[in-house]
């Protein structure tokens, strides 16, 4: 249901910049705030908004809620290899893993918009690993679709510019790579 | 099962029926010209439209705004005169119609409490989108969002212009 963690929370350990965005404040805030101002006043013209085209459908942690990622972003499916956590590490990443034999972080995108706190999922769980970057995201269970309609509306989180009516979230994974692997990947 | 807007504010979990939000975008920065009503943070604009950002813990009488952030919701809400409000998160959700309950008569202020819905996470407060604003106040919107539009259109680059 609703945040169980503070919406926007962000994993410890990241930049000092970072921090200090995140709490309103410093440079990099305020690029944050120029460069939304400036995106959200011009038109609308995303790829993602068109409607149709293939989508992996993954179901979140929480009840009635569906993650959307482009067909074409994902590069594999997996049931959730062994997730080596990092130390010092809280937060939506939940550590490393070999995912189809790729070393790549393990991040929680529950955990990420603030939904709930970060988990690995038991058993059923599978690891969803992106093209764009070593980056996979950990759901519960993950189904192609056809998209039907075009998005309904913004859904208030910046890796996931998009909700259909259906409620599928549609993450765009080119931000949420940026997002988790900018400034500290894994390498 | 109808789709909400859940939001927090002021650690409350509020709603709204998602036909009545236009979107959720983040806060951009916002227009705060002189002689602002108290009851709005400001005017962003939206494609180009000025949307008026108000204060929904001012309206609501609720202790605290959205806290201060880098990824501050704004939810907008739909009609003739788009303005959103700044929440702490927000999500869509799905309610089951038998968890969704009347709230008592002459329960809130204006009777702009629609529902109260039961939810694993507690009590959600769903309001009514078209009794946020009282008239006077809907139509003192609709005049500020005229004359910012007018400000705005100063700002416009004329075509061919360059």
């Amino acid at each position: 249901m609703m945040p169980a963690v503070e919406c926007g929370k962000w994993p410890a350990g990241r930049s000092p910049d970072w921090e200090e965005a995140l709490a309103g404040r410093g440079p990099l805030f305020e690029a944050l705030l120029d460069e939304r101002t400036h995106a959200l006043a011009a038109p609308l013209d995303r790829p993602g908004d068109a409607a149709g085209g293939a989508l992996l459908a993954c179901a979140s942690r929480l009840a009635g809620r569906r993650w959307g990622l482009q067909l074409e972003a994902v590069a594999r499916v997996e049931p959730l290899p062994h997730c080596c956590r990092l130390p010092g590490r809280t937060g939506p990443v939940l550590g490393l893993a070999l995912v189809a034999g790729r070393r790549c972080m393990v991040a929680d995108l529950d955990a990420l918009a603030g939904w709930a706190p970060p988990r690995v999922p038991g058993r059923s769980g599978h690891a969803v690993l992106l093209r764009a970057g070593p980056l996979a995201v950990v759901v519960d269970a993950a189904l192609g679709v056809e998209r039907q309609t075009p998005p309904l509306r913004e859904s208030g989180l910046a890796f996931a510019p998009a909700c259909d009516p259906q409620g599928l979230v549609a993450v765009d994974a080119g931000v949420l790579v940026a997002v988790l692997l900018g400034k500290d990947g894994p390498g | 099962m109808a789709l909400y807007v859940l939001f927090t504010l002021s650690d409350r979990q509020l709603a709204l029926p998602a036909e009545a939000v236009a979107e959720v975008v983040l806060l951009p920065r916002l227009w705060s010209p002189p002689g602002l009503p108290a009851a709005l943070a400001g005017v962003m604009s939206v494609r180009g439209q000025p949307v008026a950002v108000a204060r929904l813990e001012v309206l609501l009488g609720l202790e605290n705004g959205p806290r201060a952030g880098a990824f501050t919701p704004v939810v907008i809400l739909q009609g003739a005169s788009p303005w959103g409000v700044a929440v702490d998160g927000a999500a869509v959700e799905t309610l089951e119609p038998g968890r969704v309950q009347p709230p008592p008569p002459d329960a809130v202020f204006n009777n702009c409490l629609a529902a109260v819905a039961e939810t694993p996470a507690g009590l959600v407060l769903i309001l009514d989108a078209s009794r946020l604003l009282m008239a006077r106040e809907a139509a003192v919107l609709t005049g500020f969002l005229r004359r910012a539009a007018e400000r705005l259109e100063l700002w416009q680059t004329p075509a061919g212009g360059e």
